[in-house]
């Protein structure tokens, strides 16, 4: 897995690149927040791993412009720190990490996180394609939504995009209605050059007697 | 200290080891002077590397020092210090001999 880590301290940093290559990780290093948050930038993580306090920017920081940031495919959080009571986890939580790790960290507990990582990465990915199946119904064309309710295709649209739905018809569509159109009009020039003919009009079909 | 397999690794581990705890040293020393701030970050940034490495005493004494820091002072900042001081030289020593063994052909 590629992995951004973030921390100031030379030697942490180190241990840890160190330990992820070790485990088969590719790591990108970078010894501040700043600095990984322009890589980031630059390009997709699907894991991050950031120390708390570092200079320029900060774990929780760093945590909130990841969040903020519109990526194909999500990118799990790992807040790795020396910080240790309740309420700096609940404000990594809040700030967009997935997970709390206390330093000095454990080889194996941080390989059975990255394992866990890797299984929410998978499962994610496996949600967004599924989500792009979208079961339609073949003959209204109508769409069934996360409620399990058939909403017109439309109706589904205007919701998801936000955008108003505009009739337009495509080529293909206005020249078969412009076919329809003739064929009604040349139908209605028989009827009414049937009626001229005959002065009662064109004889109405026997309803039979009351 | 996490299993380095990497001999030239391990080397520079331990060198980056004394480099950082000897400019927090200095952080400190100058933080003691009044800047409860500064020693309280720069003591939170030490502990976290000695307990990377399992410096254990120096981490409890980087602990203290930050505690001292989030109170908002630097009263007792020297005593502790000291105590900091003789732990790094301690360990410097340790690492010293490691650095040579691990550099012996």
């Amino acid at each position: 897995m590629k992995i951004l880590v973030a921390e100031d301290m030379t030697t942490a940093r180190l241990i840890l690149d160190m330990t992820l290559k070790k485990l088969g990780h590719d790591v990108v290093a970078t010894s501040d927040g700043e600095e990984a948050w322009q890589a980031f930038r630059q390009s997709a993580f699907p894991l991050v791993i950031t120390d708390w306090q570092m200079p320029k920017v900060e774990g929780p920081e760093l945590c909130r412009r990841i969040r903020a940031q519109a990526t194909a495919k999500y990118t799990y959080i790992l807040m790795l720190t020396s910080l240790d009571s309740k309420p700096e986890y609940m404000a990594a939580i809040d700030a967009g990490a997935d997970d709390f790790l206390i330093k000095p960290f454990d080889e194996d507990i941080l390989a059975a996180r990255l394992r866990v990582a890797e299984r929410i990465g998978g499962l994610l990915s496996e949600m967004q394609q599924l989500q792009g199946l979208l079961p339609i119904c073949p003959t209204c064309k109508k769409i069934r939504d996360e409620q399990d309710q058939w909403t017109r295709l439309e109706d589904y649209v205007t919701t998801r995009l936000q955008a108003a739905v505009t009739p337009s018809r495509c080529p293909q569509c206005q020249a078969a209605r412009s076919e329809s159109d003739r064929t009604l009009r040349s139908k209605l020039e028989h009827v009414r050059r049937d009626f001229r003919k005959t002065p009662q009009g064109p004889s109405a079909p026997d309803r039979g007697s009351d | 200290m996490a299993e380095a397999t990497d001999p030239t690794l391990l080397g520079q581990i331990v060198r980056s080891f004394l480099n950082d705890s000897r400019t927090g040293l200095v952080t400190l020393r100058q933080a003691a002077a009044g800047d409860a701030e500064c020693l309280r970050q720069t003591a939170h940034g030490l502990r976290g590397m000695c307990a990377s490495v399992g410096a254990e005493r120096m981490r409890v004494n980087c602990q203290e020092l930050e505690a001292l820091g989030t109170s908002g002072t630097v009263a007792g900042a020297w005593e502790l210090l000291d105590r900091l001081q003789n732990e790094f030289q301690r360990a410097e020593a340790e690492l010293d001999a490691v650095l040579h063994e691990d550099s012996a052909p």
